[in-house]
């Protein structure tokens, strides 16, 4: 499994808003629940436009609900 | 090991559509082989023609038996069926699985070429390809699974 530093608060972010599901943020942002899933899970890292279409169901920005920790990584 | 989603046991149904959709596909073939007494030329015809049909009995096949599993799971578990278009994940994962495919394709398909230099039987060299085309389609199928699993 390929090593994945983007992590997410979608899922906090879900229930604080009215607990929105998994199914309802995949069709808001187009894609398949399965797709938010993986995200979730930090398996799978999504695509700017997705990441974008995301942080704006939320009203929030990029930077509040994904995150880079890289690890070892060094300035 | 937690419960499967539809789109984890999708990848799940389609290699048994594969094994099965080959396993008789094969068995026919090998009966049609037993009744006929074939010179050389004759049996690189034979064969040949056994690979190109397979493409399209096992697009069928598969077309088939892929609607007839995912009903009979709607039947046992209650789940909604969904039919959703590949998003970027799911064209990812597909791309992925396909690469691998091609991969095993591509050994089999020299371990074929190989044998012919041998001078291996003609019926074993064809069966090397048809193998390796039932063993990239399981390779295949098992990538995405694996992929849909553990991510990409």
């Amino acid at each position: 499994m390929s090593k994945n530093y983007i992590s997410s608060n979608i899922r906090t972010l879900r229930f604080h808003k009215d607990e929105m599901t998994q199914q309802q943020l995949a069709e808001a942002v187009d894609v398949t629940r399965q797709t938010i899933v993986a995200i979730e899970k930090g398996k799978y890292s999504p695509s700017l436009e997705l990441a974008f279409k995301i942080a704006r169901v939320f009203d929030k920005k990029l930077d509040d609900v994904f995150a880079y920790e890289p690890v070892g990584d060094k300035k | 090991m937690e419960k499967l989603s539809l789109a984890e046991k999708r990848p799940l149904f389609s290699l048994l559509t594969t094994i099965i959709s080959f396993v008789a596909y094969y068995w026919y073939v090998s009966e049609l082989y037993a009744e006929k007494i074939l010179d050389l030329q004759g049996q690189i015809e034979f064969w040949s023609a056994v690979i190109l049909l397979l493409i399209p009995v096992f697009v069928v096949s598969k077309i088939i038996l892929m609607i007839i599993l995912t009903i009979i799971n709607a039947i046992i578990t209650g789940e909604e069926t969904r039919f959703d278009k590949l998003d970027e994940f799911g064209k990812l994962i597909d791309i992925k699985a396909t690469r691998n495919f091609y991969h095993v394709f591509i050994f089999g398909f020299l371990i074929f070429l190989n044998s012919l230099v041998f001078s291996f039987n003609v019926f074993i060299s064809f069966n090397i390809i048809l193998f390796t085309i039932l063993v990239s389609a399981i390779i295949a199928d098992l990538s995405e699974f694996y992929y849909m699993r553990s991510g990409v």
